[in-house]
């Protein structure tokens, strides 16, 4: 199964176009999801912060966010990716909804590897008249760190197959590659060789994930 | 300590020598005399609503003095973990007053709430310890808070392991510590800010009987060398005759019974009291041998004091021609002084019986007719 120059060069290209897409949405992921996922933990009665009404209310909008199909999804938030990248077709344009969906899902992800840390830890360190700050910081955050890579992972891996759907609004990437041309024109190598990179990206950044817990773990 | 000093100090406040100096935040106030260090008056909490409504804390009152060791002792359920959640203010009580050094604790607004508890240090039945940080990174977790530089939170973790005994524990995760040896991490993280009251919430109550002896006595020991205040809940009777001074019985949210631990020990007058003194007792092994028929009058006997060196069944048998079938005995200390249990079988007459039991009585021996039981 030998690829011609040309093949080879989407290849690349949609190589390269799926680790723009999911590199940004990551750090984009990171960067609200954890907070949102704090938010969660920390409001919940009879927490450090405890509010019903803003537990409730954010609990809702995550769960009605991840309760829309990701496809579908995207035609949804349209509006909102144009305003926010003033186009709604493209690379960039997916970024818009695949944030959206990824980071409350690596809310939720989060909140679970937080509540996972014994209530009774959080309690000590009151009593020894750490602040909330630094309880989120010093005695939530380290004590998760093994959830939270596992949660960070997943969230990855979902967003790379989450990207190979942007193919729907021409938002290329190896996904879209193995669509159209593996579905659509029936070339079968092509759609071959992006699996078999699908496979492989998907291990190495479980791979990845696996090596820092169990880092983490070995002591 | 940099940071803790109270702001509000004010100049003219000085003058008057504390009674509670080594604390900080609370040396500002003016501690009237004849305070206690901690006084807790008409305390409540009520936990839930509607149906699910429960008072937990139905009016507490207690004095405790500085530099005692204060056991309070209940079943479980009684609110003893809400009673001293409250001292330091993990749970917020409904009404009452609660002054540790003569400081009003519940008025206590965040900033300074912070710091009061940097001088509270508290000691949990599950140690509670980070697992992400070594035995080592615990102990200094406190001293981050409460803002020292790095240098001086390595001489001060260092000499608080090794107070309590884990200078070679130093790199250890909790993981790899025994329970005994978590606990020991907790004190030293507990007392690690120097406070001069310590909580303690159960805290021998995981460990295995070997261990709590070794915790309790190293809370005994830093309680005389730091000149401590300890106040400490359990619901092991072993726990109070071990290490403190006085005793208060909480019975469903309501202290029952309270002073020092030999007289509610020796003389227990409620029931919740007898129960915890009965627990004891039967400890130290069956109440009958399987199968006994008493022949005469069971009898327990409490003694304490010089009577325990006494050779006080031969002198009955002589004095009084009565037998004694010796069921149970068994000597414990509390806080050191001897304090002896005997169960007898009584034969005799009814007359010579009747001296005897006099005869004991004069000699301030605490006799109870009981109806046997089997085990
Ligand atoms: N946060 C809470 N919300 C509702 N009920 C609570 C809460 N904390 C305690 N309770 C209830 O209050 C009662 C007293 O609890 P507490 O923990 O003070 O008892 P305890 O004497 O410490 O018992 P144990 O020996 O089992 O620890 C219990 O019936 C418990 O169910
Ligand atoms: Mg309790």
């Amino acid at each position: 199964m030998l690829l011609s120059s040309k093949q080879f060069l989407m290849l690349w290209n949609a190589s390269l176009e799926t680790l723009y897409m999911v590199s940004v949405t990551t750090v984009l992921t990171v960067i609200m999801g954890i907070p949102l996922g704090v938010l969660l933990v920390v409001t919940r009665p009879g927490h450090i912060l405890q509010n019903k009404g803003l537990y409730r209310v954010v609990g809702f909008l995550v769960n009605a966010t991840r309760s829309i199909p990701f496809p579908i999804f995207i035609v949804f938030v349209i509006p909102l990716t144009r305003f926010i990248v003033h186009t709604s077709v493209g690379v960039t344009a997916v970024i818009v909804p695949l944030t959206l969906a990824a980071f409350v899902f690596l809310a939720r992800l989060t909140e679970t590897a937080l509540l996972e840390v014994p209530h009774g830890v959080v309690e000590a360190a009151k009593s020894m008249g750490a602040s909330n700050g630094r309880i989120i910081w010093r005695v939530l955050l380290p004590e998760a760190w093994p959830g939270l890579v596992m949660a960070v992972t997943i969230t990855i891996i979902t967003l790379i197959s989450y990207s190979a759907m942007a193919g729907a609004i021409g938002g290329g990437g190896l996904g879209d590659l193995a669509i159209r041309y593996g579905y659509h024109r029936y070339q079968k190598d092509i759609m071959w060789v992006t699996v078999i990179m699908l496979i492989i990206v998907v291990q190495l950044v479980q791979s990845v994930g696996d090596w820092l817990v169990r880092r983490h773990a070995r002591r | 300590m940099p940071g803790l000093i109270s702001q509000t100090l004010k100049a003219g406040e000085r003058c008057q020598e504390p009674r509670f100096p080594a604390l900080s935040i609370f040396r500002a106030r003016k501690v009237e005399s004849g305070m206690s260090f901690i006084t807790v008056e008409s305390l409540t909490k009520v936990f839930g609503s509607g149906s699910e409504r429960q008072r937990v804390l139905k009016g507490i009152d207690l004095s405790i003095e500085e530099g005692e060791i204060f056991g309070v002792i209940g079943v479980s359920g009684a609110g003893k973990s809400t009673l001293i959640r409250c001292i330091n203010r993990l749970e917020a009580p409904d009404s009452g007053r609660i002054t540790v050094a003569g400081r009003d604790i519940l008025s206590l607004r965040e900033n300074d709430l912070r710091k009061a508890r940097m001088e509270m240090g508290m000691i949990f039945q599950s140690f509670n310890l980070l697992s992400s940080r070594t035995a080592y990174g615990n102990v200094a977790f406190p001293l981050e808070v409460a803002g020292l530089p790095k240098p001086k939170i390595r001489e001060r973790v260092m000499s608080l392991l090794d107070m309590v005994g884990l200078a070679d524990k130093a790199d250890s995760h909790p993981s790899k510590l025994s329970g005994g040896q978590m606990q020991r991490v907790g004190i030293a993280r507990a007392l690690a800010n120097e406070p001069k009251l310590l909580l303690s919430d159960e805290a021998t109550s995981s460990l295995d009987p070997q261990s709590t002896q070794g915790i309790l006595e190293l809370i005994a020991r830093l309680q005389k060398a730091l000149k401590l205040t300890v106040l400490l809940i359990t619901h092991e009777m072993k726990v109070i005759t071990g290490i403190c001074d006085r005793v208060a019985v909480l019975d469903q949210g309501r202290i029952v019974e309270e002073g020092r631990v030999l007289d509610v020990f020796t003389d227990p007058k409620e029931p919740a009291t007898k129960g915890f003194v009965e627990e004891v007792l039967k400890s130290g092994g069956p109440m009958l041998p399987d199968g006994y028929k008493p022949k005469g009058r069971m009898l327990r006997l409490r003694f304490q004091g010089e009577v325990v060196s006494e050779p006080l069944l031969s002198d009955l048998a002589a004095l009084h021609s009565v037998k004694a079938v010796i069921l149970q005995a068994q000597v414990d200390r509390i806080k050191g002084e001897p304090f002896a249990t005997m169960l007898l079988d009584l034969i005799g007459e009814p007359r010579d019986l009747g001296s005897a039991t006099d005869y004991l009585t004069g000699l301030g021996v605490r006799v109870e007719g009981i109806t046997a039981h089997a085990s």
